[in-house]
């Protein structure tokens, strides 16, 4: 009987937003969202998955910025008070909902946030903790992204392309304790040349859009059904096209389910204003607030929508889960014939598709793993782990891709947000210039933390998450401010050191306002080939 | 907090947190008058600050958003940041296969220089080299950018030239080459396929693998005379182990029950 594996990823990522300087940021949200919705629901399928015995393997992305973001103390007091005012509406809305077909969920919700603030303390604000035993427990293998998910393609200097991947494996080593095994590059940006970099930093994989390996030279034997070896000897995991579509298509992907339910119907915008508005942000304008009372339905208008039902919707999870690990192993039948061998399945996807976007999306990933140990053509298995049982492969050059719209890089270089490179990379020039004019400033002096403050507004700038706002046209107008806040403070700390003259109260404030990586070390920017 | 135990910069940066005027100019025990003199007056000022407006400077921070909020009632555009750089500077970024990006800033001396050398001009050329010829654009010297289609899988440069009155092409900056990658299989060729073998189980490599054999002073290994002159820590630690420790003898090798009879 033919054999193969399956090897999914999560990547889990937000760009770092902490605003200690104002009480009610809307842009947090993000975190807090993420975490209530995605984090801790995935945790727990983990947490019953250990409990019932069931094999689970799972290569997750706990990105940089993200990390730091879990385990900030004052993000950490924020979401306690997040959670605490959505409990506190839930468990109105128990009241308010009772004898109507959203009573089941309404109660779904109340449990739900009472079960993440009970959780949340139960690892002191600390999820990361959570995620620590699920590594070593064996069922999660956390792999890193670029420090600040910086598109590495479109940076000018090897210098910055490499900051990013050796801060970001320095994080990695403060957060989990080891090495990184492997890496999620920023958007799967990959150029010939990045994979040295990987290499020199002992990053054993990465992952890749599909054409990276399809297009790559020479022409990759087993397509994207088996990795290929960079000449550095990094191996490169092209992304699956079919269990991708299975749950991305619009058309016939599995959150369209018309159980499930609907993300645009919000209590937000749905309920009573003067009920709302103490929920809503400062400026009380309506907003979702992740009470959501509607399923799919079908093809109707929003108005249309039925009520939802958490337990048909979570039956249909199951079922969804079930149907994706069968149609892999039908996938597994044919590419043995095709290749002979055992062929990887190699299928990521956004973290935060399965919760946030698609509620019922972590039970539909439990649902996989317990499906996969009754099928006994499939494997699920990590990017180590899979290396470790196959280690040869062919030698290819993958080809310059991206897992971006388009499969290069114009969601990050367009008309719309072309402005910035001008500075992102005068930012890396000059960056070079102010470390290789102090290659050895003395421990905590004051150039040094003037040249490290530099380094983090420098990173922070580079985020590919603000020019893919501005591509999407989300929000705007906070990604024009970050990228010049950020510039700005360079430019200010770069003058300092070029005039000799620092404003230690200024260096402080910075400091206060983005404490990224405390670890870092600016002469990162001195290192050469 | 006690401010006499403070120093004067300290209490300097305390008084520019909370805007006291002439802070410069005061001393010590005029800083400390004057800082208690604005924290009693916060003192009765019935709402607490929040936690995360302690920080001095960000109170003087806290102000400039009061006012940049009142100048852009429709949002924070993001703090100033350089129009110039005052480099020259031409960049080739690729966007895809059939793409790639061109920004320049010339630098005031060097448009000097060129308004010196070739008199007054308002459009410079942009060419494309490619491995086929050139190609050109007219471009404004105000802009700064521009995108350009080429063919995919092929190597490409750009430089900025001027055009003077005789029409002859003056170059003044040059890019460095970038490649567009490509947008479709390569040509299948079986005998370029070459294979890898990485080892990932974390087992130890010849070099380290050899050296502990050739330190273990194993029988007719090379070193089995000299371990005395080599120890490794975990044999030294054996001559410190106090006599009643609770370690069975049969943990101790024969090599170091030999040294500590000699």
């Amino acid at each position: 009987m033919a054999h193969g594996y399956l090897l999914l990823v999560l990547h889990a990522h937000l760009p770092y937003v902490r605003h200690p300087d104002e009480d009610d940021f809307l842009e947090e949200d993000w975190l807090f969202e993420a975490i209530t919705e995605t984090y801790i629901p995935l945790l727990h399928q983990m947490d019953e998955l250990q409990e019932q015995g069931v094999y689970t393997r799972l290569t997750m992305t706990w990105t940089p910025s993200l990390c730091e973001m879990l385990v900030d103390p004052l993000l950490q007091k924020r979401y306690i008070k997040h959670i605490t005012s959505l409990l506190e509406l839930a468990e109105q809305e128990v009241a308010a909902k009772a004898d109507t077909p959203f009573a089941e969920a309404a109660v779904t919700y109340q449990k739900h946030f009472e079960f993440c603030l009970k959780k949340f303390k139960e690892y002191d604000g600390n999820i990361l903790l959570w995620v620590r035993e699920k590594m070593e427990a064996g069922l999660l293998e956390p792999i890193t992204c670029g420090a600040t998910h910086g598109f590495l393609p479109l940076m000018q200097t090897r210098q910055a392309q490499r900051a990013q991947i050796a801060i970001a494996c320095d994080n990695y080593r403060k957060h989990f304790g080891r090495n990184p095994k492997g890496i999620w590059l920023p958007e799967c940006g990959f150029k010939p040349g990045i994979d040295e970099l990987l290499a020199e930093y002992g990053i054993r994989f990465f992952f890749m859009e599909s054409h990276g390996l399809y297009y790559g030279n020479p022409r990759p034997h087993y397509g994207v059904y088996r990795p290929t070896f960079t000449e550095s000897g990094v191996a490169a995991f092209g992304r699956d096209p079919d269990s991708s579509r299975n749950v991305w298509s619009a058309e016939c992907g599995y959150p369209g389910n018309a159980a499930y339910r609907e993300f645009y119907r919000d209590l937000g915008y749905d309920g009573d204003y003067n009920y709302v508005k103490k929920y809503l942000h400062d400026d009380g304008v309506r907003r979702n607030l992740g009470l959501k009372y509607h399923r799919v339905t079908g093809g109707v208008d929003l108005h249309h929508k039925e009520p939802w039902i958490p337990t048909d919707a979570f039956g249909q999870a199951m079922e969804d889960g079930g149907n994706f690990v069968y149609l892999r192993g039908q996938q597994i039948e044919q590419l043995h014939n095709m290749f002979g061998g055992d062929p990887v399945i190699v299928a990521p996807y956004d973290a935060e598709l399965f919760g946030h976007w698609w509620y019922e999306g972590t039970q539909f990933i439990s649902s996989i793993f317990h499906t996969a140990m009754q099928n006994h053509n499939l494997t699920v298995i990590t990017g180590s782990e899979y290396l470790e049982r196959n280690p040869a492969h062919q030698v290819q050059t993958p080809c310059e891709s991206s897992w971006g719209d388009g499969g290069y890089a114009d969601v990050w270089l367009n008309p719309g947000n072309e402005w910035i490179y001008r500075h992102l990379h005068a930012g890396e020039r000059r960056m070079i210039e102010a470390a290789h004019k102090h290659p050895d400033a003395e421990p905590c002096s004051d150039i040094e933390r003037v040249l490290n403050q530099m380094a983090r507004e420098l990173l922070l700038a580079q985020s590919s998450d603000w020019a893919f706002i501005m591509t999407t046209n989300t929000t705007v107008p906070y990604a024009i401010r970050r990228t010049k806040d950020h510039i700005n403070r360079f430019t200010c700390l770069y003058e300092y050191i070029m005039s000799g003259t620092i404003q230690m109260d200024t260096v402080e404030h910075l400091e206060w306002l983005d404490p990224i990586f405390q670890e870092i070390d600016y002469r990162i920017y001195t290192r050469h080939d | 907090m006690n401010l006499e135990k403070c120093t004067v910069k300290e209490l300097r940066k305390q008084a520019q947190a909370l805007a006291i005027k002439n802070r410069s100019k005061m001393r010590k025990a005029e800083l400390i008058s004057a800082l208690k003199a604005a924290q009693t007056a916060h003192a009765s000022d019935p709402a607490p600050i929040p936690e995360q407006l302690t920080s001095p400077s960000s109170r003087m921070l806290q102000e400039q958003k009061q006012q940049q909020r009142e100048q852009f009632p429709n949002g924070d555009p993001g703090l100033p940041i350089p129009e110039r750089y005052e480099e020259d500077i031409l960049q080739l970024m690729v966007r895809d296969p059939q793409h790639v990006y061109a920004y320049w800033e010339i630098s005031s001396a060097t448009l000097e220089k060129l308004r010196t050398e070739h008199g007054p001009m308002n459009d410079a050329v942009l060419i494309l080299e490619t491995n086929t010829g050139t190609e050109m654009r007219v471009v404004d010297l105000t802009t700064n950018n521009y995108f350009l289609t080429v063919p995919e899988n092929a190597e490409y440069r750009v430089r900025l030239a001027v055009r003077d009155k005789g029409n002859e092409v003056h170059n003044f900056m040059e890019s460095s080459p970038a490649n567009t990658p490509s947008a479709q299989p390569q040509t299948h060729n079986s005998d370029e396929h070459q294979w890898m073998a990485v080892d990932e189980t974390g087992t130890i490599n010849d070099r380290d693998f050899h050296e502990l054999v050739d330190s273990a002073g194993l029988p007719g290994g090379p070193n089995s005379a000299s371990l005395q002159k080599r120890p490794h820590t975990w044999v030294g630690d054996a001559f410190n182990l106090p006599s009643s420790h609770s370690f069975s003898s049969s943990l101790l090798s024969s090599a170091s029950l030999t040294r500590q009879e000699s």
